[in-house]
């Protein structure tokens, strides 16, 4: 505390050079402010979403099975279907999946039905479908419950939204819509006996490349297999090129961060003329050292701090995050975003050193270099001379 | 005794109480930010509960929803599959 005191006279001296230049100062903080928050928001939303994506594909199923014929996709017949994978040693609760995609109000939307019998009560919440209605995700539809949804894909079908899912889940819900399997296979065209494709989980995730051939092999009709780790990499693949893109707009930022440090060293090169001043008045090198570090400080500081606090904010509370995903990824709008928000701690502390200490070093570096020279010479660098 | 010299009655102190004013600001700005991030961090995550990984598992989908439906890599299921069967008559019915 003692310590504290003894400095708290330089640090107003510190402060009242910044006031007389307040102009200057509020520039810098800005610019060190902005840097911090470009920087920090595209880093911690590429690792947040690729923690959360990587979480939430762990609850997918690992395989998926889908019938082909010479036009593409075909349905696939349950009961044989469930009986060809049965056969199968490795595969953990085949699932048959009824599921399309259609055309809603506000664009595309996920069709989804359940084949597996549900319990009668709720459900997470929410109680579910019955014939004629669905239950939707918060982007399908703004009208409010009670409302008619027309969906069109193999045929048409109208349904009355009766429920929404929850905000919470708006990741994986924001464009769904689930109804009964009889009005999923209207939409879509499956016959009562047919299925989307098939869901498939292991019980050793490690054999998912070499299971793909005894499933090909059990099924009497061509088939297309699906595994979560291929979808994990194309994911990588594009979150890499889109890394690099994002790369781009940062470059603009270490640039500004490049004029930031150059206009610390130009002004410190202006000031000798007052530092011979304070030279010749008693002033030590170390003092002058310590008076603009003060202020480098005093700037910066707040300025990163404020920087990160407001890229934290925007990449992981629910209304800004969903702007921040619309901004990057270029995907659709969603208002409950929800990230993870392991490993920000570190991320943040990373830009702070990354922003702030090259600030503070050219600051200490170019002070001590100009205060080191004679009194006279500094004098000398004066306007008035 | 008192050691303090007498002030001259027109001494004025250097008007400091702004640069006090800015330097309890600029700290005060730092801790608060650095308490807001803190305290969410301590906080528990807002999706506790799972909603999101509890739908994904009930009602078996294949990827979360950052992506329009339709997208390749929002469905990776409709990746075309490699083999073009259209030029295989009689494929289809092989095992």
């Amino acid at each position: 505390m003692m310590r504290l005191r003894r400095h708290l006279p330089l640090a107003i001296w510190a402060a009242r050079d910044i006031q007389r230049r307040w102009g200057r100062a509020t520039l810098l903080f800005a610019c060190l402010a902005g840097i911090a928050f470009t920087t920090a928001a595209i880093l911690l939303f590429s690792q947040a979403l690729e923690t959360t994506w990587g979480r939430l594909m762990q609850a997918t199923p690992n395989l998926v099975i889908r019938r082909i014929d010479a036009g593409g996709w075909a349905p696939l017949p349950i009961d044989e279907a469930l009986a060809c994978a049965g056969t199968v040693p490795g595969v953990l609760d085949p699932t048959p999946r009824i599921w399309g995609v259609a055309a809603g109000p506000q664009g595309p939307v996920t069709v989804v039905a359940s084949a597996a019998a549900l319990p009668k009560d709720r459900l997470g919440g929410i109680k579910p479908p019955s014939p004629g209605r669905a239950v939707v995700g918060q982007g399908v539809s703004r009208s409010p419950p009670g409302s008619r949804l027309e969906l069109n894909a193999r045929d048409g079908l109208s349904v009355e939204v009766v429920d929404t899912f929850p905000a919470a889940s708006g990741l994986v819900t924001h464009d769904l819509v689930w109804v009964t399997p009889d009005d999923a296979r209207q939409l879509l065209g499956l016959a009562p006996s047919q299925a989307s494709d098939l869901a498939v989980y292991l019980f050793r995730e490690d054999s998912e490349q070499a299971i793909q051939a005894d499933l090909v092999a059990a099924f009497p009709w061509p088939v297309h297999i699906a595994n979560r780790n291929t979808s994990l990499q194309r994911y990588h693949a594009r979150a890499n090129r889109s890394g690099g893109l994002a790369l781009l707009i940062g470059l603009p930022a270490l640039l500004g961060l490049l004029l930031v440090i150059t206009a610390a060293t130009v002004d410190t090169m202006g000031r000798q003329a007052h530092w011979g001043l304070l030279l010749s008045m008693g002033w030590t090198t170390a003092d002058l050292v310590r008076l603009q570090v003060s202020q480098a400080v005093m700037v910066g500081l707040p300025a990163v701090t404020l920087g990160l606090a407001l890229a934290y904010t925007a990449v992981f509370c629910p209304p800004a995050s969903g702007i921040i995903a619309l901004w990057i990824t270029g995907g659709p709008h969603i208002p409950t975003l929800i990230l993870e928000r392991s490993g920000a701690v570190l991320i943040m502390l990373q830009i702070a050193v990354l922003v702030g200490l090259p600030y503070l070093a050219a600051v200490f570096l170019a002070t001590l270099r100009a205060a080191d020279s004679s009194r006279r010479s500094l004098l000398q660098a004066a306007p008035w001379n | 005794m008192n050691h303090r010299p007498a002030r001259p009655s027109h001494w004025q102190p250097a008007p400091c109480n702004g640069a006090r004013y800015l330097l309890i600001t600029l700290c005060g700005a730092t801790l608060l930010a650095l308490s807001a991030v803190t305290a969410d961090q301590l906080l528990p995550a807002r999706d506790a509960k799972g909603a999101a990984r509890f739908w994904i598992q009930r009602l078996t989908l294949s990827a979360p929803a950052l992506l329009s439906a339709g997208d390749p890599m929002r469905h990776h299921e409709l990746a075309h599959p490699g083999v073009d069967t259209r030029f295989c008559a009689g494929l289809e019915g092989t095992p």
